[in-house]
């Protein structure tokens, strides 16, 4: 009896011992199997699409970014993409997106998306939206805008600092209440620094009414630069290339020292040694904030409002060139030695010409980031006034 | 004799397999597709998958997928019908008019002012009474404008293809231009779009719902409907026939009687009217409101349309849903397969040459041979 009592004990510390056993391996080998969390994405793009080294290649960035970051996280991501071909497609291809109810998030890039993401939000309200650029005043859609009147006093302050001339110009689109942020950012910055060093600065303005003239923007260069207008800020997407094109082949024709100031992206390597520096809008971040958030949370829809204290909006250093060369080497297949030379340039360039003043400019940006300078922002009561205050108009 | 015979027993059995012809087209044309598909690297039969089923994993529907995708194919299917029925009523009398575009948008706004500057209590009645109304403004405002190219042709031999082609420019920016000037400060600025205001609640027409939130546009039963109504008048009436003769020979026709420059006159009227009414679509059952960017090119792709269709109403009509499908399935490879829109576009066109290629060769060869073949 004391045997098989004493086998049973054994016994049932066997059985224990083996349920331990096969209870802890499961539990390992069912942790190891969790599959990991799949998360689907979906981004659209504007009308043009990948390939633009500007608007769209930073939201394709943004996107890539918060994969990765999801991905060191355990997500399982796939990101998928449309470009429209005309703006009758915006409604339909949205909502089949968000018909499908598969995706975390749907990011809209650009305004043009408004009016089709108002239409389909309203009718998929479970469906996350995000768009980069306008505001859309729906629960379940994260608007991104960006604080540009502030990136543009930074770089007005940069211009103001390095001009000879006492004269900087800006060339704008077309004349929209987000582009007077741009105008007047610009004139208050120069404005700050001009009183900082004790010299006098004219901010000359011109509004060519096209985002896509190229040729226009050449002509507003050419007459700014006729008044002795030294650096143009070119605030006018593809007509400020001309801009830029302008600038550069004036300064190495006549040999005068001449610049011109990017906008969107880092276009620093358009005309190395000629571009000051870029006034950065990170649509990049906007579209990796909102996935983000869709994915990981806090989730609330709303308005994000992304600027200089953000990193939102922004001057170009010679150290933001490295992605933007990684895009030219894909994109355009530049070679190594090109694409050194680019860097060379632009990091002599401005360590002659801007960091002289680069203690200055940080004092504006920590001003504007903890509050004490406010950079104005226009509306259509207040645009008259601030221009009196900091613009010249510019007779064409 | 015998050769005669022979002859005119070619001739029937070449009518007989036209339809064997088109099919045969088509699958030439999904075979072209397939090898440029297969030469970029993607599989050409999950890529047609896709185009017209679906793809499980993105969760976009192909073209007949899913209710909501099958409702964009019939709300595009819809408007390819009316303008390739106007293609080929003007096509058959053997006029070469391009300006279909530009008829739909001069309907579309007459649709939009009727809509907009009356406005009716709201019920049932005055609903019907209003729609029918705004209907025949574009009817009215399409086939006058389609006959200015006609009587430009018929009274002075002004080329209809250089009249029409040009007309649309006038029509597009002319509507474009009112709209920037007398009604985009009553809409406000709207990204992306010159707009107007939306028309009066008694104009607009409720789409059909359909399951999984989709809905149906009446876009597709009036298409229909346009579809019988020019059937019944090209094959059984006086008219019809006059045009066609008119198109086949315009000397014989003339010789049996036909007035020619009349006949020609009525079929732009026609193609214009039915223009119209492409264009009221848009504004009456889709957007409720003129959009002067609304067409993607409904009017050009009326071309394709009629000649994949054969000039045949019904052919039209089944072929315009055939494009219509092309262009959504499209739409879903960039998303599957991450293919680039570029390609997605030039998949398309290759697939719509290869089809519409059989007929547009027959125009082609009666038009240099001055002898038309077609039947």
């Amino acid at each position: 009896m004391i045997r098989v009592n004493r086998l049973k004990g054994k016994n049932v510390f066997l059985a224990l011992f083996l349920t331990l056993i096969v209870v802890s391996s499961i539990w390992v080998s069912y942790s190891q199997a969790t599959p990991r969390k799949k998360v689907l994405i979906g981004v659209l793009f504007d009308i043009g699409g990948r390939g633009d080294l500007s608007f769209n290649d930073m939201a394709w960035y943004g996107s890539q970014l918060a994969k990765e970051e999801l991905e060191r996280e355990g997500y399982e991501v796939k990101v998928k993409y449309y470009t429209p071909r005309s703006t009758a497609e915006y409604v339909p291809v949205l909502e089949q997106f968000a018909s499908s109810g598969r995706y975390a998030v749907l990011v809209c890039v650009g305004f043009l998306w408004t009016d089709a993401l108002k239409t389909v939000a309203k009718k998929y309200k479970e469906q996350k939206f995000g768009i980069i650029d306008a505001v859309v005043d729906l629960p379940n859609v994260l608007s991104v805008v960006y604080r540009e009147n502030e990136g543009s006093a930074i770089v007005g302050a940069v211009a103001a600092a390095v001009s000879k001339t006492g004269k900087i110009g800006i060339v704008l689109g077309m004349e929209i209440p987000v582009l007077w942020k741009f105008e007047i950012g610009y004139g208050f910055g120069a404005k700050w620094m001009a009183k900082k060093l004790g010299k006098k600065v004219t901010v000359y303005y011109y509004y060519t009414g096209s985002f896509s003239d190229p040729a226009r923007g050449r002509e507003a260069a050419s007459a700014m630069l006729a008044q002795g207008v030294d650096v143009i800020y070119a605030a006018a997407g593809a007509t400020g290339l001309g801009v830029l094109d302008e600038v550069y082949n004036r300064a190495k024709s006549t040999g005068k020292r001449l610049f011109a100031i990017g906008v969107d992206a880092d276009q620093d390597w358009i005309h190395p040694g000629y571009i000051l520096t870029s006034m950065r809008k990170k649509v990049d971040l906007g579209v990796k904030l909102i996935i983000l958030r869709a994915v990981k949370g806090p989730w609330k829809g709303g308005i994000l409002s992304l600027g200089v204290k953000e990193g939102g909006v922004g001057m170009t250093t010679p150290k933001d060139l490295d992605i933007w060369l990684d895009f030219l080497r894909i994109a355009k297949g530049y070679g190594e030695s090109k694409l050194k030379d680019i860097k060379a340039k632009v990091s002599v360039m401005f360590e002659k010409y801007v960091m002289p003043y680069m203690s200055l400019i940080n004092e504006l940006r920590e001003g504007i980031i903890n509050g004490t300078i406010k950079p104005p922002v226009p509306t259509s009561e207040t645009i008259e006034k601030l221009r009196a205050e900091y613009m010249t108009p510019l007779g064409i | 004799m015998r050769l005669s015979q022979a002859i005119h027993k070619l001739r029937y059995l070449a009518s007989l397999s036209r339809i064997a012809q088109s099919l045969l087209a088509i699958v030439m044309g999904f075979l072209a597709g397939g090898i440029m598909l297969w030469a970029s690297g993607y599989n050409p039969l999950k890529s047609y998958e896709i185009m017209f089923i679906g793809d499980p994993e993105s969760g976009v529907q192909g073209a007949f997928g899913g209710y909501l995708a099958l409702s964009n194919t019939l709300r595009e299917a819809a408007f390819l019908t009316l303008t390739g029925l106007a293609v080929a009523v003007s096509f058959l009398a053997g006029m070469f008019n391009i300006g279909v575009e530009g008829a739909m948008y001069i309907g579309a706004f007459a649709a939009f002012l009727v809509g907009y500057f009356i406005s009716l209590p709201l019920n049932p009645f005055t609903n019907l009474f209003h729609v029918c109304l705004a209907l025949l403004g574009s009817i009215v405002a399409g086939a006058f404008w389609s006959y200015i190219p006609a009587v430009m042709k018929v009274k002075r031999g002004a080329h209809e293809v250089v009249t029409t082609i040009m007309l649309n420019y006038v029509a597009i920016l002319t509507t474009k231009m009112i709209v920037l000037r007398a009604f985009l400060p009553k809409t406000g600025i709207v990204p992306g779009g010159i707009l107007t205001p939306p028309i009066s609640l008694s104009a607009r027409v409720a789409p059909i719902p359909l399951p999984s939130r989709a809905e149906l546009t009446l876009g597709f039963p009036l298409a229909i409907v346009v579809t019988l109504i020019t059937y019944f008048l090209l094959k059984a009436t006086t008219l019809g026939y006059e045009i066609r003769a008119v198109g086949l020979n315009p000397r014989a026709a003339e010789y049996g009687g036909v007035n020619v420059g009349k006949a020609l006159i009525y079929s732009m009227v026609l193609s214009g009217a039915i223009s119209g009414i492409a264009g009221a679509c848009d504004v009456l059952f889709v957007e409720y409101r003129f959009n002067s960017l609304f067409s993607p090119g409904y009017g050009f792709d009326g071309i394709a349309v009629a000649l994949i269709g054969r000039l045949d109403p019904i052919g039209t009509a089944l072929a315009a849903l055939f494009i219509a499908a092309i262009h959504m399935g499209a739409r879903s490879l960039q998303p599957a397969l991450g293919m680039p829109k570029e390609l997605a576009m030039a998949i398309e066109g290759l697939i719509i040459i290869f089809t519409a290629l059989p007929e547009a060769l027959n125009m082609l060869i009666s038009k240099f041979k001055g002898v038309k073949v077609r039947k």
